[in-house]
């Protein structure tokens, strides 16, 4: 609720999905089509290798980017949510501050080679940013960007995008997601108006033929993904049990280091700090998470969630319970990165699948 | 600050940036007024916004908070602690007790600070209005109960019998005492305030005890009765069961939360408790509506 | 030797001398352990041992969500043993309120990590229990041959590799939530009056905090380089750590972690100080 003399915004939908209109791209083109987007104008964003590392990179030329991973350490939510933002500056005269909103925002962007679950995290988190006050920052972005993500062939144990109702080749939040189908030929799925238009200008898709099939190309990596726990039975349980002795089991080993919510594409925490120097400053807006400690704490000292096992529950709750309840969709996509790099094995699968074991067994309802 | 003043500093109005949507982050400036210091280390501050227009097209609802930006310090979450009913300022009241209330704790009259709000929900005055009201305040928590006891004034007929009951730590801890003269010389109000044994002085004629037992002492009718209670956690968890002894439906009790907060806006993810942004959903809550909370404010 | 963990916990838990013990059990990916907090002589079957047994579990022994079970033992690899060492050394806990269960090691990772080849508390240096075999310590490394090898380097080309290395950080501050060193309730970088330290991610920042975390390791850290190995960025964070604890050892002789009776440089005063810094 807010106040009447805020006039409520239309929510403008970032995204406009409709039929897919299939096509396909030759294997040899795949670089030709990020050379035309920088050609075009675009910022292209794509996975990028450094030793071990793979994160999202602003690149010039196509063989930069890197496809052969399975999901890069940290996700592209960092494109149109960077780590460290100035969401606008000011100068301190004397009897006078005058604040400069200069962000600039607007610049076409491309993210090139995400994995459908990164793809995914799009829609989920434009019904926050757009819930109710509408955050500039990330909408204007989202309009202005064109996703081409790459279907999974492969995944390992962390992935389990199968069992959050997505799946290795799904085009939620894709504006064109490319499956491999057969050596040398992408099948194409152009799922927006924003793809179709991007396809259009590239001059490097083809119209395909009927015998194309996802299905058998993704088969293997599908049954390889399995179904890790049940969806159904995850909810159903949390909001009957915030508390249980379960929660102290399943995460007395998490040291608060938040790696599993830095490396979320679907976590959006953010502090907001003003930097100065000697004449002005600027607002910051930084990554933050509920795994810290400092995050609730009160002016007073008072903790509402004064040890790491609340803060713990908080992130699964958030994201499988008052997510869901606030905004209709579940805040995972199951790229599985939380469990890959969590430190400590705490384990987001583990303890979804302790959930739902119990649930099927009927334990912990009343 | 004086009108030559405000004169000579041009309105400096902050811009969007010309390509949609608004930059919701964007403080409005406003000049601080007038500064009073209510204890040792509570002051409170009368605002105007810089911009005229922007003061006279301003509107908010009692009970509503603002992001107040000290520039190159940082911001902080404070209840517009004047009412509706006032129009050619805000006020807000605040206790030093980190980085950005330290700052604004040094800064004087004239100087420019910055605003983002109404935030947040308001009291349901339509709802309070034919009733009685029985307001509880604990130490630095009246701002956000004063709000709506100079609401009620302004509006006297519209209400019921109006008690107060105020207590702080010590007779210094006590906030807005001019108000709390002006008040117990009305005679439309009732208004008992008190202190915690040990922190009364030699000429302290109000009582001497703990808000909790006080309010079982005064004993106020729940009948037609809303409660307004805001005050620490600790004193909140001990009211809280005499108001329902006394007969109070946890519907007709409301207090303010004051989770930790940065964006106001349902997006940091700070202020969430359950499926509850405190800063949209709040922060004025029922009881009844607080009780289905997980216990995290 | 599993089975002779397994056999000392569930005598320790059921005589009651301990209310948990802290140890290994395995994870749910492969090729990983999770820390595991037994309370139950039923459960010790849990525990394992193996070459995945990364984390640096005294970090447990002072976290409140662990401390609360009650008086620990816990299950220790040398490099470990250090750190629960300055632990003692610095108050934190006491020598007789905890029960260490050392194991001798050969090194952890698949390769090794890189502190294993040059380790030489393969048998750790303090215990109640040991198990496995004892392995007598290398002696002939040069711990900073990584470090000796980067001094090398111009300061430009330094600057620019840490230049490069910071610009990565997003602080998440899981170095320090990792560290059993970083015991500190509240760390400086929460710390806002003043700010020490910006909390933003850009490369001053990061400069900021990696090098104040490094200060306040000096002469403490104790090489289990559990932050390097956890910083999701991958910045080699041994090197600055470690540069430092090369000087602490070139001029004070000192290497923290090996002797609880030891005084630590920087909490400890002598006649025969250069204290150049202070001319
Ligand atoms: C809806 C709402 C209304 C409010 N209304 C009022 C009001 O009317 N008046 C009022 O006075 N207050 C009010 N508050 C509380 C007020 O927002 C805080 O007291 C204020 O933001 C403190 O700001 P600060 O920058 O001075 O403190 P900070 O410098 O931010 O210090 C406090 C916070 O900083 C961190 N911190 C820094 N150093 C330490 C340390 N040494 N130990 C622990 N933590 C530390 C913690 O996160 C702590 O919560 C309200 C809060 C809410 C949510
Ligand atoms: S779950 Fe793992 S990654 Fe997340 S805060 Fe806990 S220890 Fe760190
Ligand atoms: S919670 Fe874990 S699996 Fe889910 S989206 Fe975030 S990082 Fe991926
Ligand atoms: S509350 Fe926690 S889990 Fe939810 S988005 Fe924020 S950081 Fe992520
Ligand atoms: S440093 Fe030594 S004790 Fe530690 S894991 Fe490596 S070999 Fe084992
Ligand atoms: S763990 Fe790495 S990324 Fe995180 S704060 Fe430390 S150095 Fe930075
Ligand atoms: S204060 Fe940011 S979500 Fe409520």
């Amino acid at each position: 609720m807010t106040g009447d003399s805020k006039e409520k915004q239309n929510a403008e939908q970032v995204e406009k999905t409709r039929q897919p209109i299939l096509k396909t791209l030759r294997v040899e083109n795949l670089n030709d089509l990020v050379r035309k987007g920088l050609d075009l104008g675009y910022r292209v964003f794509a996975p990028v290798k450094d030793d071990r590392l793979v994160t999202f990179e602003q690149i010039s030329s196509p063989e930069e980017a890197f496809l052969d991973g399975i999901t890069s350490r940290t996700s592209p939510k960092s494109v149109l949510f960077p780590r460290t933002e100035r969401i606008f500056s000011y100068k301190i005269r004397k009897d006078e501050i005058v604040v400069e909103d200069n962000a600039d925002i607007s610049q076409p962007t491309m993210i090139f080679g995400c994995r459908p679950c990164d793809a995914a995290s799009f829609p989920i988190m434009d019904r926050l940013f757009q819930w109710d006050y509408q955050d500039r920052f990330w909408i204007e972005r989202r309009k202005g960007m064109v996703i081409i993500a790459v279907s999974c062939l492969d995944c390992d144990d962390a992935c389990f995008c199968t069992s959050v109702g997505l799946a290795p080749d799904s085009t939620e939040g894709s504006d064109i997601l490319l499956t491999l189908v057969s050596r040398d030929q992408y099948l194409a799925e152009v799922m927006t108006e924003k793809g179709e238009d991007f396809a259009e200008k590239t001059g490097l898709f083809d119209e395909a033929g009927a015998d194309l099939d996802k299905e058998t190309a993704t088969k293997a990596v599908r049954e390889k993904l399995g179904k890790k726990f049940d969806l159904d039975k995850i909810k159903p349980w949390l909001d009957e049990n915030y508390e249980h002795e379960f929660w102290a089991e399943v995460t007395r080993m998490c040291i608060g280091c938040g790696i599993c919510t830095y490396v979320c594409p679907t976590c959006h925490c953010f502090d907001l700090v003003d930097e100065a120097h000697y004449d002005g400053g600027a607002k910051i807006k930084n990554w933050d998470a509920c795994q810290f400690a400092a995050f609730t704490v009160h002016a007073s000292g008072h903790n509402p969630r004064p040890d790491q096992i609340s803060r713990h529950r908080q992130r699964i709750m958030h994201k499988y319970k008052y997510y869901p309840d606030n905004l209709g969709a579940v805040l995972c996509t199951g790229c599985g990165r939380c469990v890959r790099h969590c430190p400590m094995e705490v384990n987001l699968i583990r303890i979804l699948k302790g959930i739902s074991d119990m649930e099927k067994a009927g334990v912990g309802e009343e | 600050m004086t009108e030559e003043h405000a004169a000579a500093v041009q309105p400096t109005v902050a811009h969007s940036g010309g390509n949609g949507l608004e930059n919701i982050y964007l403080p409005q400036l406003m000049v601080i007024q007038e500064i009073t210091q209510e204890t040792p280390d509570v002051k409170s501050m009368k605002l105007v916004f810089k911009d005229e227009e922007m003061q006279k097209n301003f509107s908010f609802r009692t009970g509503q908070f603002g992001e107040f930006t000290v520039f190159g310090v940082g911001e902080s979450t404070f209840n517009i602690c004047s009412s509706q009913t006032w129009k050619d300022h805000i006020e807000c009241c605040f206790r030093k007790v980190g980085r950005v209330t330290s700052a604004l704790w040094e800064m004087n009259e004239g100087e420019i600070i910055g605003f983002r709000g109404p935030y947040g929900n308001w009291y349901p005055v339509e709802k309070m209005e034919g009733q009685n009201i029985l307001f509880i305040a604990g130490g630095i928590a009246l701002p956000p109960v004063r709000c709506m006891i100079w609401h009620a004034l302004d509006m006297r007929d519209k209400f019921k019998d109006i008690t107060i009951l105020y207590g702080a730590r010590t007779v210094a801890d006590l906030v807005f005492k001019r108000e709390l003269e002006e008040w117990q010389k009305r005679d439309d109000v009732t208004i008992v305030t008190t202190v915690d044994p040990g922190g009364e002085t030699p000429d302290w004629k109000g009582k001497i005890g703990f808000v909790p037992t006080v309010l079982k002492e005064v004993s106020p009718s729940s009948d037609n009765t809303i409660a307004l209670v805001c005050g620490p956690p600790i004193m909140i968890k001990f009211t809280l069961p005499v108001l329902l002894e006394q007969g109070f439906a946890r519907e007709d009790i409301l207090t303010s939360l004051e989770n930790r907060m940065k964006c106001g806006l349902g997006k940091c993810g700070r202020c969430n408790v359950g499926k509850v942004y405190i800063c949209k959903d709040g922060p004025i809550f029922t009881a009844a509506a607080v009780a289905l909370l997980p216990e995290e404010y | 030797m599993i089975e002779q963990i397994r056999e000392k916990a569930k005598e320790l838990l059921a005589s009651g001398e301990v209310k948990v013990v802290i140890g290994y059990e395995n994870g749910g990916l492969p090729e990983t352990t999770r820390p595991v907090f037994i309370t139950s002589p039923d459960e010790v079957d849990r525990l394992v041992w193996n070459k995945y047994c990364y984390a640096n579990l005294a970090t447990f022994l002072w976290r409140k969500e662990v401390s609360s079970l009650g008086k620990p033992a816990i299950v220790a690899k040398g490099c470990d043993v250090k750190a629960i060492v300055v632990l003692i050394q610095e108050s934190q806990i006491k020598r007789e309120d905890v029960v260490i269960l050392g194991v001798t090691c050969t090194g952890v990772g698949d390769p090794p990590l890189s502190k294993c080849p040059i380790c030489d508390v393969n048998t750790p240096r303090e215990y109640d229990c040991l198990f496995g075999e004892e392995i007598p310590p290398k002696t002939d490394i040069n711990k900073f041959a990584d470090v000796d090898e980067f001094e090398k380097k111009s300061p430009e080309e330094r600057w620019e590799f840490w230049e490069e290395q910071l610009s990565k950080c997003v602080k998440c501050y899981a170095c320090r939530q990792v560290c059993p060193m970083c015991y500190c309730e509240i760390c400086i970088a929460d710390k806002n009056q003043p700010q020490w330290i910006e909390t933003s991610s850009h490369t001053r920042g990061n400069y900021h905090w990696n090098l104040v975390r490094a200060w306040h390791l000096a002469g403490r850290c104790v090489d289990c380089l559990e932050c390097e190995r956890v910083c999701p960025v991958d910045i080699p964070l041994s090197l600055v750590n470690r540069r430092l604890a090369k000087s602490v050892k070139a001029r004070f002789g000192y290497e923290p972690g090996y002797d609880t009776e030891a005084p630590p440089p920087f909490t400890d005063f002598k006649p025969q100080d250069p204290e150049e810094f202070i001319k």
